[in-house]
């Protein structure tokens, strides 16, 4: 059984009297344990894409499945808790609390779901990141490359069996965008399924199956063995 | 855990947007506390205004006024002095004046053993909370005290109709600021909600910051509020009711006002919360969704703002564009000075309904105008406060927009414009708003005034001192955007920051 599966996904803005169509009639299925690009110019849909599989939004139409059950027919509440679970989410701009310290930060994903994590879980997490010597400064005084590990940390902390990353590199130089992908890498190799939203073909082609999607439909897929 | 993390937290990074929710919280608060306060005791007034006093009495002398027929009996027998009831009093006539200190020290006595100590008593006071001190007011003071008693119930009907009014004027003040503080907070919120926050957990955390608030705020403004009310019935005794009572304490902060504060101030906060929440909870943790609609290009804002400058446009065009981005502050902003205003004007014309029909302000003198402040000083003060509450309401608000416009002035900035053309745009925008706020105003006043006082038959004088009266009200009003003005928008004007060269100005703009 795959861990992600989208049926005929369409997704529709209304914005004033216009209806812009981001996603038309996507269905893709993505395996445990596999890393996988969405690559595409910008506006082409990625975002928004990774957002419905992740849960983040809902789809005008269609299904989106994950370990084989359906996001769409969850309450809004049960919907958060199984994504504070199952998923883990990366934004491009970090999305760090700024009034928190990394620590914090990472902790928030396990204080929500009322877990407060031990702190050898949590510095073994950062070491593996490392940004140990990192975790009691605030996101101000992290440089871009650090703020993104901690995103990632914290997409961690309640070890989610699937990771979505949207443009985790977009905002980093290309020495820093090489860490972070070591990273993903890692994790990918220790199981973790991973699906990163990029256009940067260094970051695609660090990834096993890469998807290309252009004007909200998928347009071609590379497999890599 | 988490709630507490970051309430923690929060209060210290978003210390600013606390300190002004907290600003009119408070004085939302004080106001409850003033209304409920002044309304125990005036009832204690009323009261208070039929007991007995002693005064001095070009007549006879001296004199109990209230006094009840037989108790002139207490008096008889003391040398010196001849105790007689006339007209409600007894007058106390000296036979020889030359020495009046005995029998007046014999008569003071059995005033104070008789008469002012089992009515203290009575009246629910262990001490005397201000000196008894003897003032003399005059016929024409104790005339305007028979007045107020009589028109006690219109009073009282008065009082609850401006404790509505300015309810009506507190809740939205409060609803808009945390509005505003949402919207500060809306990319962390968004933030949370994409790490799987659940709705009850995001409703909790909210609900302590609003616990919390209502604490401090109630903290600050009951005693502020109580605060004024006493002044105004202990040592404004020039132009309040209190000044005619100086033997009689009639302040009074009791539990019963003190609950009424609490539960009109919990009331305000629970439904500023609950329109908070609806706020909150609509907010998405999908945060690009509207990426996909294609950003027009900076290119296409630098050809726009040269065609503006050009064509000499440009404070015209960009006042739009900051009133758009600043809608909702600008529009409470401006409800709240015209409800404010309309309390004034109703204020206005009930003083000058209640006032004697010799004493109305067609005449402009001294005497009869401090005679009409001090026979209608309730609505005179309540006037005064629902001014006062939104002058400072409407400077955070202005301050608040002025912050929210810092991006917008940024890249204006970097577009080439100067200090001078922004700060034009931001006058033209306050003069265009005062304008209207100022017409609303006037016109709901006096849309209320004839509504409730049609049935009295109340006509609005034409005369030049009525007229004359709107000058200060409006011109506070005045003052307050031109001091807002100069301060908030001058100084986000001196302090640009240039935005990125390019970045497009976000949704507003557009002709």
């Amino acid at each position: 059984m795959p861990i992600l599966e989208l049926k005929h996904i369409r997704k529709e803005f209304v914005s004033g009297p216009r209806t812009v169509t981001a996603l038309g009639d996507v269905s893709l299925r993505i395996e445990e344990g596999e890393m996988t690009a969405v690559t595409g110019p910008s506006g082409a849909g990625k975002s928004t894409l990774l957002q419905i599989m992740a849960g983040l939004l809902k789809p005008t139409s269609g299904e989106v499945k994950i370990d084989g059950q359906d996001l769409g027919a969850m309450s809004r509440k049960r919907s958060a808790a199984f994504r504070r679970k199952n998923v883990g989410y990366v934004f491009q701009r970090f999305n760090l609390l700024p009034m928190l310290t990394a620590r914090e930060n990472i902790a928030v994903p396990a204080l929500l779901d009322g877990v407060k994590p031990s702190e050898e879980s949590l510095l073994a997490l950062a070491e593996s990141l490392g940004i140990e010597d990192r975790l009691d400064h605030f996101p101000s005084e992290l440089s871009g490359g650090e703020q993104q590990r901690v995103a990632i940390a914290r997409a961690l902390v309640n070890d989610p069996r699937i990771l979505f990353a949207d443009e985790p590199t977009g905002n980093l130089d290309s020495g820093t965008t090489g860490d972070v992908m070591e990273v993903f890498s890692r994790l990918n190799r220790a199981g973790r399924t991973i699906l990163i939203v990029t256009h940067d073909p260094a970051v695609a082609g660090a990834c096993r199956r890469v998807l290309r999607i252009r004007d909200g439909k998928i347009g071609g897929e590379e497999v890599s063995s | 855990m988490f709630e507490k993390l970051m309430l923690g937290r929060g209060i210290r990074y978003y210390r600013r947007s606390y300190v002004n929710i907290l600003c009119v919280f408070a004085a939302a608060m004080a106001m409850f506390s003033f209304m409920n306060v002044f309304a125990a005791s005036l009832l204690n007034y009323t009261e208070a205004v039929e007991l007995p006093y002693i005064t001095r009495d070009w007549t006879c002398g001296f004199r109990i006024v209230n006094a009840v027929p037989g108790q002139e009996e207490l008096f008889r027998g003391i040398p010196g002095v001849r105790a007689e009831f006339e007209n409600g009093s007894i007058c106390f006539y000296l036979t020889d004046p030359e020495n009046a200190a005995g029998p007046w020290e014999a008569v003071e006595k059995i005033w104070y053993e008789k008469f002012r100590n089992p009515y203290l008593a009575e009246f629910g006071v262990d001490d005397e909370s201000f000196p008894a001190l003897y003032s003399y007011v005059g016929r024409d003071g104790r005339d305007t005290i028979y007045d107020y008693d009589a028109h006690r119930n219109e009073i009282q009907t008065n009082v609850l109709l401006f404790q509505s009014a300015l309810s009506v004027l507190a809740l939205p003040a409060m609803i808009a600021i945390c509005g505003e503080y949402i919207a500060e907070r809306t990319p962390d919120i968004r933030t949370l909600c994409g790490i799987g926050i659940g709705e009850g957990q995001l409703g909790r955390l909210f609900f302590f910051e609003a616990g919390l608030l209502y604490l401090v705020s109630a903290a600050v403004g009951i005693p502020l509020g109580a605060g004024i009310a006493a002044l105004f019935f202990s040592g404004a005794r020039g132009i309040g009711p209190g000044r005619s009572l100086a033997e009689y304490p009639v302040f009074r902060m009791d539990a019963g006002s003190l609950g009424l504060t609490l539960l009109f101030g919990w009331l305000a906060v629970v439904l500023t919360y609950a329109v908070m929440m609806k706020k909150v909870l609509s907010i998405d943790a999908a945060y690009t969704c509207m990426e996909t609609v294609p950003n027009r290009r900076a290119e296409r804002h630098r050809d726009l703002y040269r065609k503006k400058r050009t064509s000499g446009q440009f404070d015209r065009f960009f006042a739009e564009v900051l009133r758009k981005r600043g809608t909702s502050l600008l529009l409470a902003r401006d409800v709240l000075e015209s409800v404010s205003l309309a309390v004034g004007v109703f204020s206005l014309n009930a003083v000058n309904y209640l006032l004697d029909e010799d004493a109305r302000m067609t005449g402009w003198n001294r005497d009869s105008v401090m005679i009409s402040l001090a026979n209608n000083s309730l609505f005179v003060m309540l006037g005064v406060f629902a001014v006062f509450f939104s002058l400072a309401a409407v400077w955070i608000f202005t301050k608040r927009h002025a912050e929210s416009m810092a991006e917008a002035v940024g890249i204006l900035s970097a577009l080439g414009a100067e200090e001078g053309e922004i700060y034009a745009c931001f006058r033209r925008l306050t003069v265009r708003s005062q304008a209207v706020s100022l017409a609303a105003g006037f016109a709901l006043g006096y849309a209320v005034t004839l509504g409730v006082f049609e049935a009295a038959g109340y006509r609005i004088p034409v005369s030049l001192p009525y007229l004359l009266a709107h000058v200060p009200l409006a011109g506070v009003y005045c003052l307050a955007a031109w001091i807002g003005a100069k301060t908030a928008y001058g100084k986000i004007c001196k302090n640009i920051e240039a935005g990125e060269d390019g970045e497009p100005i976000p949704a507003g703009e557009e002709e």
